[in-house]
């Protein structure tokens, strides 16, 4: 149940701090009436921009936790190794004592991410009194908006589609099980085919050698290879058969039923490697872009402060 | 009929070839994938039918490829060669070399599959495009790193060269400032574009927030708020200027807003218990009625300020007399050129700031047609007695009539004064008395109470100064009656200057028909917005600053 663990962590924790920051900043920015109107260099502007960077502080660390994380799984796996004489429950304590001392755990973590998240889109706002220009101030909320609003895509790939790959999987183990199937399936359809004309036979080769998976970025994304020649394949050998002897008829039914599995095997992987992809592809945009917000937002400090 | 021996070459697991031979014969040997071909070679990259053996008239072997077959032979793509020894032909990924003929073989013929296809799945077609974005080649940290690195360049280094060193050329620090520009958060304000691009000109110091001193090198005469020294400090402490002067804002009017006066004057009876001033929060609510100020002398500081609310002291002693109920007689009013009726703006002009309006003057607005004339005895054509002080007017009397006296007695003339003038002296003496006693009588009617100067002014007789026994009251007008604001006449030009100023029935110079509070407030409220009506904030009339600099305090004087 990620959708539990991940949004409903610890009874709505963050979602509750998240609101309370959220309702607290707009009634200040309500009842708050800067003589010059609202900008970011108001008091209650440069408190909006504290607390904001404080949030992208906490938001940076979760992306610093999330990578430490392995890494002292596998110091605290080869400490273990190497004591072998510490038992069982020994272990457990060391790791609940280590997740005390270190913190949530990285769902607890991801769950606050994602709350200060949305709440910064609000907060960040608000310190710009709405007040935007052709000017690094502006980049630096722009680019925070676009690995925000990725950061949400983030979270309904998350939520959405590690269901949909399972669907998809219908129990077969592994991509590269797939793959396996589908090139012993290639192997057997080149050997049936040998028996036809040149025409079949030079079909279903291009099917073998010409079917791509995967691809390029967006290639990726889309799951479809334009004139599939597997598809095609299939397509023209209903046709082929039409014109085929009586007793070539059985050879071919089992030359087609292969073609056939075959394809709905190649589309079986490709929208594997879609989901793949669209479960990774905004973490392109995330992480880049969220250092390059980091950037330009120690930029935006110094040049405020530099020309104060 | 061909005899062909066929050597099938294959390899062992340790790579060693294989040769198998088989005896084929026929009219002609067939190649190709199909069934009944003599040399069957079972691959996709073979035709059913794909090359024929064939034997010449003449006795020799030809390979000739079939229809919509390829064959390349020693090398080169073709479609029928002699099948000599040594012959290399290439079928599909077949390799077929005609070998030297031994024994009674027409032909012998070694065949190698020269071109498998791969049979491991990790060089599977379908797995060489990459099946997941890692495998793409885009890296995360390699993008995040350029942006980041471009991001320091671009915004952060090339703004700070001209800073770090200012000694670099012109040109240089010239292109720096369109990418400096993207340091500012806004527009700047139309006053302050010129030195847009020269930051440090405000900025002085890095790290630094701008000094006073930054504006004051160019805004020299902008004036406290309060007058006392010190306690314009104990209000103030050490407020900057760019504390109510916001820049980077683009075109808003630069300068305070309600909520900062009323920070102080909203309670400034409890933040300072000495004050004598009301409190004031919003023109509408809280705003006490007007204090007119009245000129009582020359200087800048004669001046006294009466409640508007406490009417009988409302009273201009301006030292003149005069009704405006007759100047704008409907009926007009008489003048040498007959009856005119007159407007206010005839003698009212609106000064050059438009604020208020310049000095009445006697020649330009009294004296224009011929009304109000100052005139000798007996009257002169085209020259009048000068609108001076009672001095000068003596002056010029005593000249005009010794020159007339003089003028006379040397033409032979008899001259006109008093009985009893001049007598027993001689001619010259004569005259002279005779002009002194002319000018004394026409001062006499001049400055009678009534009339001549009288008429306007008040005159009052000097005993004791026998050359000018008369005192003209010093004229004070009061140009500015609410010093504290400035209250723009060419503003308000859509409205008649009586729906103000109600001066039609007023008999008296000393009358004042300055509006109250509540004929501004028919049109104009406090910041609360109110259907046709005006939101007026506190600087709509007052400034922070010294109110002298404004150009309708300049105008009024």
């Amino acid at each position: 149940m990620q959708r539990n663990t991940l949004l409903e962590y610890k009874n709505y924790r963050y979602f509750k701090i998240a609101s309370l920051l959220m309702i607290a900043a707009v009634l200040a920015y309500l009842f708050h009436q800067p003589a010059t109107g609202a900008y970011g260099g108001s008091w209650l502007g440069y408190m909006f921009g504290i607390l904001s960077a404080l949030i992208v502080v906490v938001l940076m660390l979760y992306g610093i936790r999330k990578r430490l994380a392995p890494i002292r799984t596998e110091r605290r796996n080869l400490l273990n190794a190497s004591s072998p004489q510490q038992d069982a429950p020994d272990r457990r304590k060391h790791q609940t004592n280590w997740s005390r001392h270190h913190g949530a755990t990285l769902q607890g973590w991801l769950s606050a991410h994602t709350y200060l998240g949305i709440a910064l889109i609000l907060l960040a706002t608000l310190h710009t009194g709405f007040q935007f220009g052709w000017n690094i101030h502006t980049l630096a909320y722009v680019l925070m908006m676009v690995v925000i609003i990725s950061g949400c895509y983030g979270i309904y790939a998350y939520l959405r589609f590690p269901r949909l790959m399972t669907a998809n999987m219908d129990g077969i183990g592994t991509f590269d099980a797939m793959m396996l199937e589908i090139d012993e399936l290639d192997k057997q359809a080149s050997v049936k085919s040998l028996q036809f004309s040149d025409d079949i036979c030079a079909i279903v080769l291009k099917a073998r050698q010409e079917t791509r998976i995967g691809g390029n970025f967006f290639q990726q994304l889309v799951a479809y290879q334009r004139n599939c020649p597997t598809t095609r394949a299939v397509r023209q050998l209903q046709v082929l058969g039409k014109s085929l002897k009586y007793d070539q008829l059985k050879s071919f039914d089992d030359l087609y039923s292969v073609m056939a599995h075959k394809e709905s095997q190649v589309g079986r992987a490709r929208r594997d490697v879609m989901y793949r992809a669209r479960l990774e592809f905004w973490l392109y945009l995330h992480t880049p872009l969220s250092i390059a917000f980091l950037t330009a937002l120690i930029v935006h400090i110094i040049a405020i402060f530099f020309y104060w | 009929m061909i005899r062909c021996l066929l050597a099938q070459i294959s390899h062992n697991q340790s790579g060693q070839p294989v040769r198998k031979e088989l005896l084929i014969t026929g009219e002609t040997i067939q190649i190709g994938r199909a069934a009944g071909c003599k040399i069957s070679l079972l691959d996709h990259r073979v035709n059913l039918h794909h090359a024929v053996i064939r034997r010449s008239d003449e006795g020799k072997l030809f390979i000739d490829a079939e229809e919509d077959a390829n064959i390349t032979i020693n090398g080169s793509s073709g479609l029928s060669a002699e099948f000599t020894p040594g012959t290399h032909v290439l079928v599909g990924p077949y390799e077929l070399i005609a070998e030297t003929p031994a024994d009674d073989y027409d032909l012998v013929l070694s065949v190698e599959m020269v071109h498998p296809l791969p049979d491991d799945h990790e060089h599977i077609s379908v797995k060489q495009a990459p099946v997941t974005l890692s495998g793409t080649g885009l890296s995360k940290r390699r993008l995040a790193l350029w942006l980041a690195g471009a991001i320091v360049l671009v915004f952060l280094i090339l703004p700070m060269i001209p800073t770090l060193s200012p000694t670099l050329p012109k040109w240089v620090t010239s292109s720096q400032a369109s990418i400096k520009k993207s340091w500012q958060l806004g527009e700047m304000s139309r006053g302050h574009q010129l030195i847009s691009a020269k930051c440090d000109v405000c900025h002085q110091k890095p790290f630094e927030a701008v000094p006073d001193k930054a504006c004051e090198s160019c805004h020299k005469t902008v004036a406290r708020h309060i007058a006392d020294k010190t306690l314009h400090a104990n209000a103030f402490k050490d407020m900057r200027c760019g504390e109510c002067h916001h820049e980077h804002k683009g075109e808003v009017r630069q300068g305070t807003q309600d909520a900062q006066c009323v920070a102080c004057h909203g309670n400034i009876q409890k933040k300072n218990d000495k004050t004598k001033l009301p409190n004031i929060r919003d023109f509408s609510k809280e705003h006490p009625a007007f204090s007119l100020t009245f000129k009582t002398g020359h200087k800048d500081s004669d001046v006294i300020r009466i409640p508007q609310a406490d009417k009988t002291k409302l009273v201009e002693k301006s030292g003149l007399k005069f009704s405006h109920k007759v100047h704008l007689d409907k009926e007009g009013v008489s003048s040498p050129e007959g009856d005119t009726i007159l407007e206010c703006r005839d003698c009212h002009q609106l000064d050059a700031a438009g604020a208020r309006f310049r000095p009445i003057s006697m020649e330009k607005d009294c004296q224009q047609s011929g009304c109000h004339a100052l005139n000798f005895k007996p009257p002169v054509l085209k020259r009048q007695i000068p609108h001076s002080s009672e001095q000068k007017l003596m002056v010029t009397l005593r000249e005009y009539y010794a020159t007339a006296a003089i003028s006379k007695v040397a033409a032979g003339g008899k001259l006109q004064c008093g009985t009893g003038v001049g007598v027993g002296k001689n001619q010259l003496e004569r005259a002279l008395d005779c002009a002194n006693h002319n000018a004394y009588a026409n001062a006499e009617i001049l400055f009678k109470p009534n009339s001549g100067c009288g008429e306007c002014h008040e005159i009052t007789p000097v005993a004791d100064d026998k050359e000018v026994p008369w005192k003209v009251t010093p004229v004070t007008i009061t140009g500015h009656w609410l010093r504290n604001s400035h209250f723009t006449h060419a503003k308000h030009s859509t409205a008649k200057c009586t729906e103000c100023h109600d001066k039609t029935r007023s008999e008296k110079s000393s009358d004042v028909a300055i509006p109250a509070i509540e004929k501004c407030r028919e049109c104009h409220v406090g910041n609360k917005q109110v259907k046709n009506r005006i939101n007026s904030g506190c600087d709509n009339c007052h400034g922070f600053h010294n109110e002298s600099t404004h150009p309708s305090s300049v105008a009024a004087h």
